[in-house]
């Protein structure tokens, strides 16, 4: 897993975290060790293992969503002026 | 009154016999928390005033002949993760330093309604990340068995406050060991519960697949006390689980079924301090002595807990802890002055804000998560994850609860481990139990060197009343938990 170097750079900018020269310079050089120590986990075979999803099983008590058939030309209109598509708010759909 | 020995039961106790107030009580509490706090750095913040008044007016409902349940009164500390109306919460972090909560965690709102009074917000590492109580943005913790070495963390002040009595009992959090590390490290009774039997509405999140509230006692029923007071399911958290909550106290007591007990080989690993193991294993004779029958037990993959937990945890801190950005609340560089962009907001106001585990786990945790790297490491934790329970579940088809040692060592020095990934291997005993969402209690086993050792008691999800009765039992055979640390050498 730790074929490819660790980018510190681009991390930190997924991260939106901005560190200074001597901070990125000990947590790549902290990184190689703790990267190679998560590697015990490439050995262990999971091809019939799903992830898991929630400790103890649990499921959502909520319903699925039920999808309200609209006819999309009704609802989204083009403003012949600016051009630009309009849609009432999600607070007019939901009481029309 | 001996403060440091003072047990919850006992000071409510003297409280319905009208020997001593709640607000004398408190203010005892509150002097020598002013005393030994500058030491221990237990507490972060100490609620004087309210604490006072909350004494006060359970003192007048119980001159008025009110009911009032066992923590009605008595002083307890809370670990400043979890949010408290008014008072500031810092999560041990520059990033919230200023931070005053509008509402209270459910677990505090419950523990007013049973008349607790809070004391004070304790002493963690920031946002619960950390194994020693070193990565406080307010200084590290110290131990009061040893004070020049660490409580454990993260909770490390709730730990040391209780044991130095600072507090009759507090509040804590365990995402990966932050109950049981510290409980074991301080001597005191440390419960990590099922992972959705006590609402986490108000506490600051780290792990959220993992995070538990539990609670600290210098006894196992006043462990039971305070968790009976915080358990159940709450509408204000989805992951609070509809579970009735029994009577732990009473079944601390009360339940003496004879129990098959196994005992996990894998955690008396190379390296382990060989003095800790035979105490451990002295506590397993007793425990065996007491009519149990115990058996070795493998859990197959416990090696790969650690690095699994090391990876499904920072992933999991690198998304909650994106809610810091500078814009809405917590430390921004908005109000220092000029900025260019909208990313040096999000950039300077994190860089400034975060202390440097909890930057190296957002870093650890976006790679992990990042396009190309997702399916190897977190993906894998999460299958790695599946086979980590599957361990439990057929453990648990052979016996009712597990055995191992809390902490493979002793408290280690201040300062002493600088290398992350040895302090991430504090928790090796310890994170598989969060990554299977089982409760677990750390209760004292005795000591090495003069520093307090832990037995960790393993049971199925929503088997907290077993693990008490056989905590308890364990405890009335020993003399551990009145074993006090000596004040006079907390300088």
């Amino acid at each position: 897993m730790t074929d490819q170097k660790f980018n510190i750079e681009k991390i930190s900018q997924l991260a939106r975290l901005g560190l200074t020269k001597q901070e990125s310079k000990e947590l790549e050089a902290e990184f190689g060790d703790i990267l190679k120590y998560m590697d015990k986990l490439k050995k262990i075979d999971t091809d019939s293992t799903p992830p898991t999803d929630h400790v103890l099983g649990s499921e959502n008590i909520t319903r699925s969503d039920q999808v309200a058939s609209q006819d999309s030309k009704l609802i989204i209109k083009q403003n012949k002026q600016t051009k630009n598509y309009q849609i009432p708010s999600v607070r007019t759909l939901w009481t029309s | 009154m001996d403060l440091l020995k003072l047990t919850i039961s006992q000071a409510s106790q003297a409280m319905c016999d009208g020997e001593v107030s709640s607000e004398e009580l408190t203010e005892a509490y509150l002097d020598r928390i002013n005393q030994f706090n500058p030491s221990l750095n237990a507490y972060i913040s100490v609620e004087s005033q309210s604490a006072i008044k909350q004494a006060k007016s359970i003192d007048t409902d119980r001159k008025a002949g009110k009911s009032l349940s066992a923590l009605a009164g008595i002083p307890i500390a809370i670990k400043d993760i979890i949010v408290t109306k008014d008072s500031k919460t810092t999560a041990g972090s520059k990033m919230l330093e200023n931070y005053q909560p509008s509402y209270d965690a459910t677990v505090i709102t419950k523990l007013k309604k049973a008349g607790a009074v809070i004391i004070g917000k304790t002493n963690c590492d920031e946002f619960g990340l950390g194994s020693s109580g070193e990565n406080s943005a307010y200084g590290a913790t110290r131990n009061p068995w040893d004070t020049s070495r660490v409580p454990g963390g993260s909770s490390s002040g709730s730990a040391a406050a209780v044991a130095a009595g600072l507090a009759l009992g507090s509040l804590g959090t365990d995402t990966g060991s932050s109950v049981r590390l510290p409980a074991a490290f301080t001597s005191l009774v440390g419960v990590k519960p099922t992972y959705g039997r006590v609402s986490r509405r108000g506490l600051i999140a780290s792990t959220s697949s993992a995070d538990t509230i539990g609670v600290f006692g210098k006894t196992v029923l006043d462990a039971a006390l305070l968790l009976q007071v915080i358990a159940g399911a709450d509408s204000g958290d989805a992951t609070s689980i509809e579970e009735p909550v029994p009577d732990y106290p009473g079944a601390s007591k009360k339940n003496r079924r004879k129990l098959k007990i196994g005992v996990v080989k894998e955690y008396f690993q190379k390296g382990m301090n060989s003095d800790v193991a035979k105490t451990v294993e002295n506590a397993i004779q007793t425990i065996r002595g007491l009519g149990h029958e115990v058996v070795e037990i493998s859990l197959p993959h416990a090696e790969a807990a650690l690095p699994t937990y090391y990876l499904i945890n920072p992933s999991e801190v690198s998304s909650n802890l994106a809610r810091y950005d500078g814009i809405r609340y917590g430390h921004s560089v908005l109000k220092q002055g000029e900025v260019n962009s909208l990313s040096e907001v999000f950039e300077r106001s994190r860089d400034e804000g975060f202390g440097p585990e909890s930057k190296r786990r957002i870093m650890l945790g976006t790679f992990a998560l990042s396009r190309g790297y997702a399916d190897k490491y977190y993906l894998q934790a999460q299958r790695v994850r599946t086979l980590l329970i599957q361990d439990f579940s057929n453990a648990f088809s052979r016996v009712d609860l597990l055995l191992t040692p809390t902490s493979p060592n002793v408290a280690f020095h201040i300062n002493e481990v600088q290398d992350p990934l040895l302090m991430y291997l504090s928790d090796i005993n310890l994170c598989a139990v969060n990554l299977a969402g089982l409760p677990a209690v750390s209760i004292p086993c005795g000591f090495v060197d003069s520093l307090p050792v832990g037995l960790q008691i393993i049971g199925q999800p929503f088997s907290e009343s077993d693990i008490f009765s056989l905590a308890y039992q364990y405890e009335q055979e020993t003399d551990w938990t009145e074993q006090y640390p000596d004040m006079t050498a907390v300088k």
